[in-house]
């Protein structure tokens, strides 16, 4: 008889599991989510650019109409697909499974709404690493209820987006790996689902481990490629010699002591428009590749290797705030820290 | 010693019992994937469950066709949640075999039905 209780019991705990989790991700709802995210990544530096639209309001709002749209758009399709699918397999939409539909959108929605801030306010380094951390808490929550593999898969990903902001990646790294993440990450996902079957957590190790491999070599493998190709030889010429006669392409020598003004655009009604010059010393001697007449983003330390300044060059300003005291009268205080990092310490 | 309710010991009502506990709500596709029985089989085990109020069902017409969808009643759920208490006193205690401890652990977990 007890034998009988502990199997009717086993039993019961295994459909009362299967009752619990019993929602499913379609495959679909992946790829369109993964690929639609992954190609708004990989396309956001080319789309709607500062000289497409240099006025800051006007480039934040075409972002969130576009963004509201995109995200809208998918939605409505993964709804609809999502919608025949359970007709054809003669399944309703239940509770939990609308509520959890609404937590993914929810988190989409924060995403456009932190992207349109963060035009006004600051912040866009983070804007990759939020929308992989917040599509994976939608993954994550979905797991909860659907399948162990999804509720991993979400841990990930959001283990992803929280290590390329704490890793400090280069810009272009982190577009790359947020692309890869999301656009190729997540139709593998869905390749890999076992329909909620329970697997030894080895077997979900492996997997992680295989997923991970899958989605993060691509990005990294093919910077490392690009920042290890050098750009063709050229001349070295002097900053006077290049104002003279700037040619094809030359690589423009700046001695240490060399004074670069950096120009602010001032506007707002409380300082008079215009100009204002603010001059920089260079502390070491720097070379930059120029291609007719314009740099091409490549520089280095006199006898270093070459760089690319987007990836490699740092600019924070800390603070900054108003003073007035009776030695120096009126004054704006601020911090700039310009930083140069090798893109090797970064991975 | 206790008596098993009849209706809830037998291996298919069990796990129907159990599974909609769960899940809270299924159509009778979802409950015929689940268990993998027969259309026959399942109709006649979900009527007899109705029969005893342990399940009710309503109709969908949300996905544009109408399906039947069944979920436990109170009594259901009360009746499910005796039956498992009875199952637990049948188990021995301190009985030191690893499948009978994963049971009265499971059971554990259980109470929260």
């Amino acid at each position: 008889m007890p034998q009988l209780a502990t199997q009717q019991l086993d039993s019961i705990h295994s459909m009362l599991s299967a009752g619990h989790r019993n929602l499913r991700v379609e495959r679909h709802s992946l790829v369109l989510w993964g690929l639609s995210c992954g190609g708004l990544i990989l396309a956001s530096s080319h789309i709607l650019t500062e000289e497409q639209l240099p006025g800051l309001e006007q480039r934040a709002f075409a972002w969130l109409i576009m963004l509201a749209l995109a995200v809208s758009g998918v939605a409505t399709l993964d709804w609809h697909l999502t919608r025949q699918v359970k007709q054809a397999r003669d399944e309703i939409w239940s509770f939990i499974h609308k509520q959890v539909l609404k937590v993914l959108w929810l988190l989409m929605s924060v995403g456009v709404l932190l992207t349109f801030a963060a035009f006004f306010f600051g912040g866009s380094y983070l804007i990759y690493p939020e929308w992989v951390v917040l599509v994976g808490l939608g993954l994550y929550v979905h797991g909860l209820f659907s399948e162990e593999l999804l509720e991993w898969g979400g841990a990930l990903v959001i283990a992803i987006g929280i290590g390329m902001a704490a890793l400090r990646l280069n810009y272009t790294l982190l577009q790359w790996v947020a692309a890869s993440t999301l656009g190729l990450g997540l139709p593998l996902l869905s390749l890999m689902l076992d329909r909620g079957r329970e697997r030894a957590p080895r077997v979900r190790l492996l997997q992680s481990a295989i997923w991970l491999l899958c989605v993060l070599a691509p990005p990294v493998l093919a910077h490392r490629f690009i920042a290890a190709s050098a750009p063709p030889d050229a001349p070295v010429v002097s900053l006077e010699k290049f104002t003279r006669q700037p040619s094809l392409q030359q690589v423009v020598s700046l001695p240490a002591g060399t004074s670069i003004p950096v120009r602010f655009d001032v506007s707002g009604n409380v300082f008079r428009t215009g100009d204002a010059v603010f001059p920089l010393v260079l502390n070491e001697p720097v070379e930059l590749m120029m291609k007719d007449g314009k740099p091409t983003g490549d520089w280095r330390k006199t006898g270093g290797d070459w760089l690319l300044w987007q990836d490699t060059l740092r600019v924070q300003i800390p603070w900054i705030r108003a003073d007035l005291t009776a030695q120096d009268g009126a004054q704006i205080r601020s911090s700039l820290v310009v930083e140069a990092r090798h893109p090797e310490s970064d991975e | 010693m206790d008596t098993l309710d009849p209706l809830l010991h037998q291996p298919l009502r069990t796990q129907l019992a159990a599974f909609l506990a769960g899940a809270g709500e299924a159509t009778f596709a979802e409950l015929k994937r689940q268990l993998d029985v027969s259309d026959g089989n399942l109709d006649s085990h979900l009527k007899k469950l109705i029969a005893a109020d342990y399940l009710t069902m309503r109709k969908d017409d949300s996905a544009g066709r109408i399906q039947t969808c069944y979920s436990l009643t109170r009594t259901g759920r009360a009746a499910l949640q005796t039956y498992i208490k009875a199952l637990q006193r049948l188990l021995p205690l301190g009985d030191p075999a690893p499948p009978a401890a994963s049971a009265r652990q499971r059971s554990t977990k259980l109470q929260s039905i």
